[in-house]
């Protein structure tokens, strides 16, 4: 009964802890190596304009995330403006006053920008209104000659947009397409509004290309389709219906990047640089700013300061767990349940090789004063409490020496646990008493190989990354630790105790 | 390994894990405990149902009664001091007389009033309790054990130790104190171990240090083949020591003192397995033998005759 409900907690434990791993990793994308960087784009844009005392007003659009591409970290340099955001119409416009000012002036906005596995499917639009095409009545003539011809041609939507741009981006000579090349800037925009007069909802979009570096990118654009209830990206260059690859839309509609109220804009860069950061940071980021509930009630949403011990703290059971096994399975043994653990996590601190001479030195004098106290003859806990004084002493006399001979290692020393150093002491010249100086020192030598394997069991970079970025990873090792406490299998150790009893092959 | 391993199992031999999770863990409350470990407890326990015990002379239970031990001790030659908590026979004294206000220890080294305060201040603080609990120091009668050990006991008192499981005494053997237990009846510290016949009392190969022997390696005379006295009494000691604590799994340490006969030392709720050494065979097989057994074990008559019936050594000597 016990042992099937004990399996049944596992099951469950397992499923929740790998549930929770798989989420994290595939669906919030935190990386499952600690070292993997993932490419981001830095976008800048620098804006200078010239004021003339007037009341300023600066208007700019700045991109948003979608589908596919993810905005982050975003930051607006514009010392000595009143900034707002306020999204009308499919876009984000950043809006800078400025009561007076004079002379050139900068503003910069700045955005961290990365590519999200997930793509989830177009989502749906509401029907969108037909703008006014802005065509005079001879273009909007030529516009209707054009359509009539391609809607001879065209089967649907799909295939009316691929005819209408072939034929604009190869306009043959003497075709109605000449007369209307003048009233748009762009070819996407002259498409569109041709669609207009057909009554077909489009638009343009304005957007930059990600690749490669540039100090100065140019704007590209390409149009949206209404088509079935949302909105399909046409790349009119290649006349294909896709987004054109690796660029970033930025803002939609025919309207400027920048347009100002009371000044003049002199100059406008966009730079696109790749940067590759840390996976781990950038999807912190990313899902801080998504607001995401997982993220910010987990360790990600504590102070940094209580995440680094958090990180310290999440690497104990991983070295509980090892512990149990060399206990329990190799049947190791050690003085105290888990002191070696916590040995280990003081040699995280102390690195290894000192953290071994500095544990040896304090225990070996600890022990020495221990022995002397031996024939004073004192009660437990005022011995005890007078051991935990010595190793104090020592331990500060040790920081003082090193410090001045220049070995600043030994200061580590402080992080020792002082009462588990304590009580190791007293334990250890108990078993010296009773069971002579071998068994003491087989006892130590234990304790110590066991810290010693925690702590490179705790100290690998992929088990510290793992446990702090996927904690539910440690309800597996909770689940892993309560099945072998139904271990019933002989331990190693018993083994060669028991071998006499094995009888012949 | 995994072979050694599956050679041990077919063997029916008990490791510790398969002993903590299917023996103890199943079988032996936790609130019973107390009634093993501390041995205060088990006197009074013993002395309910009517089994021997060494007398208790005194008791020392807080540090300001420990200036009373001469007090306690004036009126005895010899006695033994042992914590009532204590464990693996760890903290024990025994004293054998004295001398000119000094008191002779088994390996004849005297030593002073002082000496034997400081023992028991250290027992009541604790050191040899399980957990480091405060504890009461014992002071109580030194067996005078059987002339059938005098040839194959060196100083020390031998002791016969039976595992129970469901009130069935399923193992014994006997421990044997060499020069290098320095008198003392723990396997892990150089004593002897000699398995017992559960059917006839007789011992049967014995272990020291891990390698079979024959002889005692102080005294030279054979271990094997010795008839332990009284064997039914101890049996009957055993297999009604279920109803004195209700623990399924547990030892029984047990002592022949020459005039007074079988006695009571102490009792164990996680008994060691060194006990398929000496005996040269598995503790599983016979565990699960009860454990299949469908017939009564309600009365200590009929559970001494299952054990003496399933158990009988199958080892020709």
């Amino acid at each position: 009964m016990s042992r099937k409900h004990l399996y049944i907690l596992c099951g469950l434990l397992v499923l929740l802890g790998v549930a929770g791993t798989v989420y994290r990793a595939l669906v919030l994308e935190f990386p499952l190596t600690p070292d993997e960087t993932t490419s981001t784009w830095r976008i800048e844009t620098r804006l200078e304009f010239e004021t003339n005392g007037a009341p300023v007003k600066i208007t700019m659009m700045v991109p948003q995330s979608h589908p596919g591409l993810t905005l982050y970290n975003e930051s607006f340099v514009s010392p000595g403006y009143g900034l707002a955001t306020s999204s009308p119409a499919d876009n984000r416009q950043a809006i800078f006053s400025r009561r007076s000012s004079s002379g050139t002036q900068v503003i910069y906005y700045s955005a961290v920008l990365q590519r999200s596995l997930t793509r989830e499917g177009t989502p749906k639009a509401p029907p969108p209104r037909i703008p006014a095409t802005g065509f005079n009545e001879i273009q909007t003539a030529a516009a209707r000659q054009i359509i009539g011809r391609i809607e001879l041609e065209s089967a649907d939507t799909e295939s009316f947009v691929r005819l209408l741009y072939a034929q604009l981006k190869e306009p043959r000579p003497g075709g109605p397409e000449q007369l209307l090349l003048p009233a748009a800037r762009t070819r996407a925009e002259l498409g569109v509004r041709i669609m207009a007069v057909a009554a077909m909802p489009a638009r343009v979009v304005n957007g930059i290309a990600l690749s490669p570096d540039r100090r100065n990118a140019k704007l590209v654009r390409w149009v949206e389709i209404y088509d079935n209830d949302a909105w399909r990206a046409f790349d009119t260059d290649a006349i294909e219906f896709r987004e054109p690859p690796a660029h970033l839309p930025w803002w939609r509609g025919t309207g400027p990047l920048t347009s100002i109220q009371g000044g003049e804009i002199t100059h406008t860069e966009i730079a696109v640089r790749r940067v590759s950061v840390n996976s781990l940071q950038s999807t912190v980021s990313k899902q801080k700013h998504a607001q995401n509930r997982f993220v910010e009630f987990s360790v990600f949403g504590l102070p940094l300061q209580t995440q680094e011990v958090y990180r310290l703290l999440l690497t104990v059971p991983v070295g509980i767990f090892l512990l149990v096994i060399l206990r329990n399975v190799v049947g190791m043994r050690t003085f105290g349940t888990f002191m070696p653990v916590l040995i280990a996590l003081a040699f995280r601190e102390t690195q290894l090789l000192w953290g071994a001479i500095l544990f040896s030195s304090v225990v070996a004098i600890g022990l020495l004063v221990r022995f002397y106290l031996e024939q004073l003859k004192l009660l437990l806990v005022p011995r005890l409490a007078s051991v935990v004084i010595v190793v104090i002493l020592v331990m500060t006399v040790i920081s003082i020496v090193s410090h001045k001979l220049g070995f600043d290692r030994g200061l580590s020393v402080a992080l020792f646990p002082i009462v588990i150093l304590a009580m190791t002491i007293e334990r250890m010249t108990v078993i010296w008493d009773e069971k002579g100086p071998k068994e003491a020192l087989i006892q130590a030598a234990g304790s110590f190989f066991v810290a010693v394997l925690c702590y490179l069991l705790m100290n690998l970079a992929i088990v510290r990354h793992w446990v702090f970025v996927f904690p539910e990873s440690l309800l597996v090792v909770l689940a892993a630790t309560l099945a072998l406490g139904r271990y019933s299998g002989y331990r190693l150790v018993e083994l060669p105790r028991f071998r006499v009893l094995a009888g012949k092959d | 390994m995994f072979g050694l391993a599956a050679r041990l199992k077919r063997n029916g031999v008990l490791g510790i894990n398969a002993r903590n999770a299917n023996y103890i863990l199943e079988y032996n409350e936790r609130r019973n405990y107390p009634l093993v470990d501390d041995k205060a407890l088990t006197k009074q326990l013993a002395l309910k149902h009517h089994v021997a015990v060494p007398d208790l002379y005194g008791m020392i239970e807080i540090q300001r009664q420990v200036a009373t031990l001469p007090d306690i001790l004036s009126a005895h030659d010899d006695f033994v001091i042992k914590p009532a908590n204590g464990s693996q026979g760890e903290g024990i004294l025994v004293i054998t007389g004295r001398t000119e206000g000094l008191y002779r220890k088994v390996d004849g080294a005297l030593v002073t009033d002082d000496d034997l305060k400081f023992l028991v201040t250290n027992i009541l603080s604790g050191i040899y309790s399980l957990g480091g609990q405060p504890d009461k120091a014992l002071i109580e009668y030194r067996v005078k054990f059987d002339p059938v050990f005098e040839d194959i006991a060196y100083r020390g008192v031998p002791d016969v130790r039976i595992i129970i499981f469901k009130g069935v005494p399923v193992m014994a053997m006997v421990r044997l104190p060499t020069r290098m237990s320095d008198g003392k009846a723990n396997l892990h510290r150089g004593c002897i171990g000699a398995g017992i016949d559960i059917s006839t009392g007789r011992t049967l190969t014995a272990v020291w240090r891990n390698s079979i022997v024959t002889v005692h390696p102080d005294t030279g005379n054979p271990v094997s083949g010795v008839e332990i006295p009284q064997w039914a009494r101890l049996l009957e000691i055993a297999a009604g020591a279920y109803e004195m604590t209700n623990l399924g799994y547990q030892g029984i340490d047990l002592v022949l003192d020459r005039e007074r006969g079988p006695l009571l030392l102490e009792l164990n709720a996680r008994p060691g397995l060194n006990i398929q050494i000496a005996n040269r065979e598995g503790l599983q097989t016979r565990l699960s033998k009860i454990e299949a057994h469908t017939g009564p074990l309600d009365t200590v008559a009929e559970r001494v005759a299952f054990a003496r019936e399933t158990f009988a050594s199958q080892v020709i000597l």
